[in-house]
């Protein structure tokens, strides 16, 4: 007999595939309709998409008044229009003299108000300007190994100050400054905040490469990268700059990818215009050189831009953050068909649903809908496929257990069993009685970011212990299971939490199934993970991870 | 020899082609007819593709205006209203992308947009929901070709011409969008359905 849920897929699928234009066997058709006519959930889907293909709309309040401003936009335009057609006619008919005169007299009076008020303000502004200059500095897009002051540092909680050294590794790493500049870091890249308070603010560029993108500043207020003493100075562009050292001489590479961009030493610089690429040597001897000014092509400016990538994602100031982290390192994650970064990363990202891929060696690892609220931060974690060759993924020797459950014990009823059955610490009295799961989850979340692994399983096991009745104590089974599976060494303990989940179920079954034959896996209990993969089959037949576990219980079974 | 409903759509062809030479023509008070005609539809398109909802009323403005101001161009090989979605829909995602290309755009934030609606609706909130609804929680590369798909009727052919987008990714996009719009109305559908067991 066909299972209902198969069912349903069935339907989907053939919706769809009718939706991109192909044409259904009358079989197929006859299942869609009456499957549709007997699944409400299937009308309503149908429904809506007659609802979306009807564009009638009575014509009321909001059309009316889009046609009056239509229409008047396109009078003042062709007003406009007229006039400066005026303009250019009478500009032909006054005399050369009268508008020599004219223009003479007006640039005298501007120069010398423009003199008079700036000798008055100039002392003012300054003092106002220094007192007032925001210096609010972040942290907002970090993908592989950044540290900031020799730290680890993830984003969304990470505000830097003035001397703070931002460094990457194998990664990358973008921090926003007021106000509007983005200035974001290739790999082996150390740069010092040197100057944010002062209106000319200076990152000193230590190693590496880094490139910025920033708004006009306010007046008097402009951004420098210094290698040395050569300066690219800019008020409001693009641009990237290059330190290559050989061991004599460094060399500073200025790329300007928009506007313009001064580069060269204090008392001796040249402006550099879009398109353009300036080398200056910081060797002493060469003082007094001027920068040698080269075009460049669209393929070898690219790399500057395509390092100002993820500033799309901060768009909006309206932001989140996702925090992505698993096994193995250096996979692809893909946001809404966008390649963002390799894990681990963390990165300010917009709003609303997306839909997140993380991608290794060619094969999809995670698969998942995010729906990001504002100023939360989601903790996304990715465990390896398990194909044939994937080893194990415990990495760390064993803790001593903290419960004496056997796992076979556990599939009875996750709700009748207690806090320490589960695993689970018993609660602190000061986390139970001033923490909420929420924010316990956001601790437990952050020690997480930050690599604080055992840290993060004591707040996760907190909201068990705590709040044992409560859907988040129920949820984070699988991210505590997750994290003993991939950073704690301790596969029994997170098959138990893993059980647990599954007695009860919920959203996250379909992770928790997969989680639980990593853990068989990495106890070499193969009769047991050959039951899990058969089981995971039966449930989720179209999961992305179907053919690499079918693969693998073939194998399994080929060996008994 | 023509038959009646033949005759009747001639009339309704050279009457449209006339409006179109008018308003290419300068003539204000066809401007006006063709504006009102079109306006409803351009703003719902509008709202339909762009979730910001100054985007969308920014979009709609200058759709219409590229309308009127492209009339001449107007063949009679469509109607009025599929001529005009085209133009709709390139003037209303070039001006959705330009602004999200803005390194700097802190524009206008309406509140409505901001406000996610909770991955699990409350039984009292379990009312059927509109399609407005729905399509503002798809990403934006989503609802584009949903939109363009199912309002629109676009093959996935002129969906990729477009939006400049191979046919694959078209593909994969459409799909995806429809996944995620049964998921939301699978669950709402089971919202609903609880709340009506409890009040009754």
């Amino acid at each position: 007999m066909t299972e209902p849920r198969d069912e349903l897929e069935r339907w989907s699928e053939l919706v769809d595939r009718r939706a991109l234009g192909e044409q259904l066997g009358a079989e197929d058709d006859a299942f869609s309709v009456r499957y549709a006519e007997a699944h409400p959930e299937c009308a309503r889907e149908l429904e809506l998409y007659a609802e979306l293909a009807d564009l009638s709309v009575t014509p009321n309040e909001g059309s009316r008044a889009l046609v009056d401003r239509a229409l008047k936009r396109m009078e003042a335009d062709e007003a406009a229009r007229a006039v400066a057609e005026v303009d250019t006619f009478r500009q032909r008919k006054v005399p050369v003299l009268r508008v020599v005169v004219s223009g003479l007299a007006v640039a005298a009076a501007v120069v010398f108000f423009l003199r008079e008020s700036a000798r008055r303000d100039d002392g003012e502004l300054r003092a106002s300007a220094q007192a007032s200059i925001p210096s609010r500095a972040e942290l907002v897009y970090a993908s592989g190994s950044v540290n900031v002051s020799g730290q680890a540092a993830s984003v969304g909680h990470t505000l830097l100050s003035e001397g703070n050294v931002i460094e990457t590794g194998e990664g990358t790493a973008c921090v926003l400054i007021d106000p509007e500049i983005n200035v974001c870091l290739s790999t082996h890249t150390r740069l010092r905040l040197s100057a944010l308070r002062t209106p000319a603010r200076r990152l000193e560029l230590e190693a590496g490469k880094a490139a910025t993108r920033l708004a006009a500043q306010p007046e008097g207020m402009s951004l420098s990268i210094s290698v040395g003493d050569v300066l690219s100075t800019a008020v409001g562009t693009a641009f990237s700059v290059e330190r290559a050292d050989d061991g004599v001489v460094t060399t500073v590479v200025t790329t300007v990818l928009n506007g313009k961009v001064r580069v060269g030493r204090k008392n001796d610089a040249q402006i550099v215009a879009a398109h353009q690429r300036a080398a200056v040597s910081t060797r002493a001897a060469s003082a007094g050189a001027r920068p040698g000014v080269t075009s460049v092509s669209r393929s070898e400016e690219a790399p500057s831009w395509a390092m100002l990538g993820p500033t799309v994602l901060w768009h909006d100031p309206v932001a989140a953050a996702i925090d992505v982290r698993g096994q193995p390192e250096r996979a692809e994650a893909w946001l809404d068909d966008q390649l963002i970064g390799m894990a681990p990363l963390s990165s300010l990202v917009p709003v609303g649903s997306h839909h997140l891929i993380v991608r290794s060696g060619g094969q999809v690892l995670l698969d998942r809908e995010l729906h990001m609220n504002a100023g939360e931060t989601q903790a996304v974690a990715y465990l390896p496929l398990l194909t044939a060759a994937t080893p194990p993924v415990v990495a760390a020797a064993p803790k001593p257990l903290a419960h004496e459950l056997k796992t076979g014990e556990l599939a009875l009823d996750a709700k009748a069993l207690t806090a320490r059955e589960l695993g689970l610490r018993e609660p602190s009295p000061t986390a139970a009685a001033s923490e909420s799961p929420a924010s316990l989850l956001a601790g437990a979340r952050r020690a997480l970011r930050e690599g604080r692994y055992a840290e993060a399983e004591k707040s996760y096991e907190a909201i068990g212990s705590a709040y044992p009745q409560s859907e988040e104590a129920h949820t984070v089974l699988v991210s505590l299971a997750q994290l003993e599976l991939t950073q704690l060494g301790q596969p029994e303990r997170a098959l138990t939490r893993l059980d647990a989940y599954l007695a009860a179920g919920g959203a996250l079954s379909e992770e928790a199934r997969v989680a639980r034959i990593h853990a068989l896996r990495s106890l070499h209990r193969d009769a047991d993970e050959a039951l899990a993969i058969a089981e995971f089959l039966t449930k989720h037949p179209h999961s992305f991870q179907a053919a690499d576990l079918r693969a693998r219980l073939a194998t399994l079974e080929a060996a008994r | 020899m023509h038959s009646a409903p033949s005759v009747a759509h001639d009339g309704a062809v050279a009457a449209d082609l006339s409006l179109m030479k008018r308003v290419a023509a300068g003539d204000k008070h066809a401007q006006r007819v063709l504006a009102h005609r079109l306006a409803g539809r351009v703003r719902r398109i509008s709202q339909r593709l762009v979730r910001n909802t100054a985007d969308a009323e920014d979009g709609s403005q200058l759709s219409l205006i590229e309308i009127l101001r492209s009339a001449g161009t107007y063949k009679d090989i469509s109607s009025i209203e599929r001529w005009a979605d085209r133009i709709t829909v390139r003037t209303v995602l070039r001006h959705a992308r330009d602004q999200r290309k803005k390194p700097w755009y802190f524009g206008f934030v309406d509140p409505e947009t901001v406000s996610i609606p909770p991955e699990e609706p409350s039984p009292s909130e379990g009312t059927p929901r509109g399609v407005e609804d729905y399509l503002a929680e798809l990403p934006a590369a989503r609802r584009e070709v949903l939109v363009m798909k199912h309002s629109l009727g676009y093959t996935t052919e002129e969906i990729a011409e477009l939006t400049n987008n191979p046919i694959g990714t078209v593909k994969d996009r459409l799909v995806a969008a429809r996944k995620q719009l049964r998921k939301l109305i699978v669950r709402d559908t089971r919202v609903f359905a609880e709340s009506r067991e409890k009040s009754s």
